[in-house]
């Protein structure tokens, strides 16, 4: 009896589950709507338009005095406004040119380049006429949301603020360590700072050194000489890391090394004594070739220094009147040109300069606990009446990691003027916090939305549709493979890394097509480290991936030949056209690979760092195991046994995975805790040349710690422009970090030991800087240590409530943004629409 | 008296057990790598002066007092450093914050699922082996075999989405005791207590069916009382005395917030919070919530032990 209640009770709970699964699965038949698309009507129309949208990370902080967050600033972006601001650029017609642009004014009502008249002053050569101060003078309408006037020394105020020492945003950094070099801003921020310092940056001079005791002082102050701390003077290598025969060991003499090495305390500092100075002198001059004496013996050392106190007044900032900004930098740009225009410089460089509302912000002021600590500031964060606005834009609600409501801001200038006419139709934006993609997928089918991205679970149905857009990024995501372990040699299992052969037959086994396809169906193939996003030539629209040198480079690094007559050759297929043979390209080549594979298993039994029958386990670091991340790695695992089979490594290569840790994982990675990480560098498309030597050069955000760019010598020719004072040279030879150098203009006295200072080609002709980024492009690439995968483009369905003005992605101004967003409905027929038609269909 | 002397030795245990345990914390997470963000434009002289300066490089048991003092003088638990959503804001107001949701979300699913869960378990138990017991012991098989992220998706497709009955999240706003606020919580409360319903269900049943069949129950029928006088007075008594320790345990579980049910439903609770403080290393925000945690953990332990007592009055602490 029982048994037969159980049966019936089982039947009855399955039937009443598959009734759920089938309200589930019945979705509603395709259904297509007679949506007329409607002209903007800008911010004059009364009828009320609220564009929804979402987030994963809201804002923490609104202002981007203390943060530089992409999801801090995706917020306090509204509440700006810009003194210089790109634009679309329109024919005769008034049709937007594809990939053009305009620079406008804005907060901003004149920029002037003023060097001239701060001469001798401000760091300014007294010989100088261009390029280093700039005069930005403001509306006078200016005001915040509340209606309180804004001038130039607000800006001063907050600029006082950012570079303060009693606060050392990090985000000071900004304003010397980026695009331009506020004069006397990092003196400023960093002024009263002690400690001991590396030699490098403090500039003391052999004669400085001075005995007191036993032991020395340099320019009257303690210092010692540092084995494990990084040395300006080895290119940041620190004197451990150089000492090692893999890097510049050769050139030292490793006994006289060893007993320095005993000599040092627990944190690798050695003192300088007569002892230890012999020591070092014998080290150093060990081979005539490293070109050292004992003079430089002061580039090993740190020495104790402490910043000295800087006057406001002497840091290039200042307000020239009340509505006169005049900003003096230490390195040249060039936002107006000879005839007083506006250069694409003004928009990048200049665009705006942070702003807090003086009341408000010493309000927020927190003193430090304790003495000597720093102060802390709560403005901007929290509530509405601690976050005010000058754009756009006011915020109007906001409930942290819930949702925020932007509402227009009447008191902003741009209303009133004709070049916003028929822009910001949007009265009210609402952003939402949702953490789960399925759930704003259901909103945004429910019309809750305005838009959504695409998750590669729906990417098949509905990537073609009317509604689909992609939106390029600059970052390009590589396979980066580390080096830095074999340094150390923790871990065995990996030495293979080192064989060049290894690392090439493992480029040449990904098929990025499929990899795409697979793992990241949105996304494009990339070769290079650089996508077609990054302009050489901002002014004329010359993007560097267009260009021959790098078509070459790629084309080069990927191993086609040119023949004698000049034509590439790609897998035996021959083109004249240099376009066509880089468009052959896929990098995949499995017969290669297997080739490449077999000599580097040979090379590897040879120079005994590898048994027959040894796993080759190289960990792959992910932050958590998720669908994706399990995909992408069986992906690699079958790629790369790909690249072995037939061979004696025959799937010998096993990938198992390392849990690193999200806020220090490239810390991780590049101190060789593991092996393989996938990521990518992006940003700064209007300045390749930076973007390259930064990310894959320099020795601070190069990934392969282990690999040595000064090991890499290029020979080129560079015409130059004699006529102009650039003078050409022949069969020049340099190492990558002075090519890299030199290109970006960076050969100064100061860095004399990094590249002749001779050798600075940032003014040279576009060919020759052309030239020497795709031939560091190659070299880098010819490493194989980080391996181009894919280009990242965002997915996305666009409601049918809005629409942008235009779906070509645009570099300058995206898809136009908020500011040109046109409505198809007003709030009041959307609600209507989606009542009538339930859940939306976008399959179309 | 018994009973007071072993209230406050447990207090005391516990105060003593609460600090072992966050200076083992404190000493822990201060022995990770100072995390120093990289990166273009970044001044790794500048982040590690401010470092410095906060104290991030000075001994631990110096840091450690710093941190006492700062908490018992001035009732500073920290700033947010690294935390998501919570950068240069006082820990204690963000923690502040984010609980109303969580606790009320947990306080709704024990009110529904406790009456329900225990109901079932009762009617079950009652109708032994019948269809009635059948029906609900395979339902309860069921609700326990999946996993509550299964319920929680299924729930916001079929009442959220297809049947619009409930919003697919959660009210904006924090005026928490409104109707729309209460009813955009339904379907999170659901997707927590369904599982409740099933362990409260099961474990009823099996204690009360091993206690209705005990001999005092028939002495009890004997004296004339009801079948359900008897169950009610005699049975239901005995079987609370592990259930609703259980019931208790399950509460302070669930305020620690569900991580995948608050993501589904755009819940601000606190959830993500404690591990989102370890993966960015905000110390400030994990010591708070390892604090806060730790001490619910050890509180409803001696509040379970107590309220064995009164369910019991058989159970006396320390008596000899």
């Amino acid at each position: 009896m029982a048994k037969k209640w159980q049966r019936i009770a089982t039947v009855a709970t399955s039937a009443v589950l598959a009734c759920s699964m089938a309200v589930g699965l019945t979705a509603c038949g395709p259904k297509q709507y007679n949506i007329e698309k409607r002209e903007r009507t800008g911010w004059e129309d009364e009828k009320q338009y609220t564009y929804n949208t979402y987030t994963g990370q809201l804002p923490s902080v609104w202002t981007d005095v203390m943060t530089s967050d992409a999801a801090d600033a995706d917020g306090y972006g509204y509440l700006q406004s810009s003194f210089y601001e790109f634009d679309y650029q329109y024919d005769a017609d008034g049709n937007i040119v594809p990939g053009g642009y305009s620079v406008n004014y804005s907060a901003a009502t004149k920029l002037e380049d003023v060097t001239e008249e701060y001469a001798g002053k401000y760091g300014v050569k007294a010989e100088a006429t261009s390029g280093q101060a700039f005069r930005i003078t403001l509306r006078e309408d200016l005001t915040w949301d509340d209606g309180t006037p804004i001038d130039a020394e607000d800006f001063v105020f907050t600029m006082q603020q950012q570079l303060s020492p009693k606060y050392l945003f990090e985000q000071a950094a900004n304003y010397y360590s980026g695009n331009y070099i506020i004069h006397n801003a990092q003196n400023y921020v960093m002024q009263g700072q002690e400690g001991f310092f590396d030699n490098s940056n403090i500039g003391h001079v052999y004669g400085e050194l001075a005995k007191s005791g036993n032991t020395y002082k340099l320019g009257g102050q303690d210092c010692y000489i540092a084995l494990d701390s990084p040395l300006g003077w080895l290119g940041g290598y620190t004197f451990n890391e150089a000492a090692d025969p893999a890097v510049y060991g050769s050139y030292f003499d490793q006994t006289a090394y060893a007993k320095l090495q005993e000599l040092a305390d627990e944190d690798g500092n050695v003192p300088v004594t007569d002892e230890s100075l012999d020591l070092l002198e014998d080290v150093i001059t060990y081979d005539p070739a490293w070109e050292e004496t004992r003079e430089d013996v002061i580039g090993y050392m740190y020495v104790f220094y402490t910043y000295p106190e800087v006057d406001w007044e002497d840091v290039g900032y200042r307000a020239n009147s009340k509505y006169e900004l005049d900003i003096i930098i230490d390195n040249t740009i060039h936002p107006v040109d000879a005839n007083g225009n506006l250069t694409y410089e003004a928009a990048y460089y200049l665009q705006g300069f942070p702003l807090v509302k003086e009341d408000v912000w010493k309000a927020c002021e927190v003193a430090p606990s304790t003495a000597g600590g720093l102060y802390t500031n709560t403005y901007a964060t929290g509530s509405v009446d601690k976050i005010p606005s000058w754009g756009p834009y006011k915020l109007t609600d906001f409930q942290n990691q819930v949702s925020y409501t932007l509402s227009r801001n009447t008191n902003w200038y741009g209303y009133g003027l004709d070049q916003y006419a028929n822009t910001f139709q949007t009265d009210t934006i609402f952003v939402r916090y949702i953490a789960e993609w399925n759930t704003a997928w259901q909103a945004f089918q429910l019309g809750e939305l305005d838009g959504v991205s695409l998750d590669t679970t729906v990417m098949g149905d509905y990537r073609n549709t009317n509604r689909a857009y992609f939106t390029p990024d600059t970052a390009t995501f590589c396979i980066n493979l580390q080096s830095s372990n074999l340094l150390t040699d923790d871990r065995k299992g990996n030495d293979m890394l080192s064989n060049a052969a290894f690392r090439q037959a493992l480029s040449l086994s990904v098929d990025r097509d499929d990899f795409c396809a697979v793992n990241d169906p949105s996304s494009q193939p990339a070769l290079g480290y650089l996508n077609d996003l990054y302009y050489h030539d901002v002014e004329n629209g010359g993007v560097y991936r267009d260009t021959t040198q790098a078509r070459e480079a790629l084309l080069e690094a990927y191993g086609a030949t040119k023949n004698e007559e000049g034509n590439w050759v790609v897998g035996g297929v021959e083109y004249d056209d240099v376009e066509e043979a880089e468009a052959s390209l896929t990098g995949y080549n499995l017969e290669l690979a297997r080739e490449l594979m077999q000599d580097a298993y040979d090379q590897a039994v040879a120079a005994g760092i590898y048994k027959k029958g040894d796993k080759i386990t190289l960990t792959y670091g992910i932050t958590e195991q998720t669908a994706r991340q399990e995909r992408l790695k069986t992906w690699l695992q079958d790629a790369f046994n790909a690249a072995t089979k037939g061979t004696d490594l025959e799937n010998m290569i096993e990938i198992t995975y390392f849990t690193m840790d999200a806020s220090t994982w490239s810390t991780q990675f590049m101190d060789g805790a593991f092996d393989i990480c996938m990521s990518a560098w992006g940003n700064a498309p209007f300045n390749p040349y930076y973007l390259f030597g930064a990310s894959q050069i320099s020795q601070v955000n190069r990934w392969a710690q282990g690999w040595d760019p000064a090991s890499v010598k290029l020979t080129l020719d560079i015409a130059g422009d004699p006529d102009n004072n650039m003078p050409a040279y022949d069969d020049l030879e340099m190492t990558l970090y002075q090519w890299d150098a030199a290109v970006q203009g960076l050969a100064t006295e100061a860095s004399e030991s990094a590249a002749p200072a001779q050798y600075n080609f940032s003014a040279y002709p576009t060919a020759d800087k052309l030239a020497i980024l795709a031939a560091e492009e190659t070299a880098v690439l010819e490493s194989y240590w980080g391996i181009p995968v894919y280009s990242r483009y965002t997915a996305s369905l666009m409601g049918y409530k809005v629409e942008y003005v235009s779906y070509d992605y645009n570099t300058f101004v995206g898809y136009g943004g908020v500011q040109y967003m046109s409505y198809n409905f007003d709030d009041a027929e959307w609600k209507a629409f989606c009542e009538e038609n339930g859940e939306l269909n976008y399959k179309y | 008296m018994y009973m007071f002397k072993y209230i406050l030795k447990r207090i005391g245990l516990m105060i003593f057990t609460f600090c072992v345990i966050m200076f083992m914390c404190f000493v822990l997470i201060k022995l990770l790598p100072i995390p120093i963000s990289s990166g273009l434009g970044t001044d790794r002289e500048l982040i590690e002066a401010n470092l410095r300066a906060r104290g991030y490089y000075d001994p631990i048991m110096v840091q450690l007092f710093s941190y006492l003092k700062r908490i018992f003088t001035e009732g500073d638990f920290g700033i947010g450093v690294n935390m998501p959503g919570y950068v240069n804001q006082p820990v204690w107001d963000a923690f502040v914050s984010r609980l109303p949701p969580t606790v009320l979300i947990n306080v709704y699913s024990t009110i529904i699922g406790v009456p329900i869960g225990l109901g079932l378990g009762i009617f079950a138990a009652l109708k032994k082996n019948k269809w009635q017991d059948q029906v609900i012991s395979t339902l309860v098989m069921l609700l326990i075999a999946v996993p509550s992220i299964v319920y929680a998706f299924l729930i916001q497709y079929v009442f959220c989405f297809k049947l619009q009955l409930f919003p697919l999240m959660m009210e904006t706003g924090t005026d928490y005791f409104s109707p729309e606020m209460f009813v955009s919580m339904l379907p999170a409360v659901f997707s927590l207590c369904l599982g409740s319903i099933a362990g409260y269900a099961r474990f009823t049943r099996a204690e009360l069916t091993e206690v209705l069949t005990s001999e005092f129950m028939l002495l009890a029928r004997t004296k004339g009382l009801t079948r359900g006088q008897a169950t009610l007075r005699h049975a239901l008594r005995n079987a609370m005395v592990p259930i609703f320790p259980a019931i208790l345990s399950e509460f302070v579980a669930v305020l620690s917030g569900s991580m995948i049910i608050e993501n589904i439903f755009s819940i601000p609770g606190v959830g993500r919070l404690y591990l989102t403080s370890i993966t960015v290393v905000d110390y400030d925000f994990f010591l708070l919530l390892s604090g806060f945690y730790t001490l619910v953990g050890l509180l409803a332990g001696i509040i379970v032990d107590i309220s064995y007592g009164f369910i019991d009055p058989r159970i006396r602490m320390g008596a000899r």
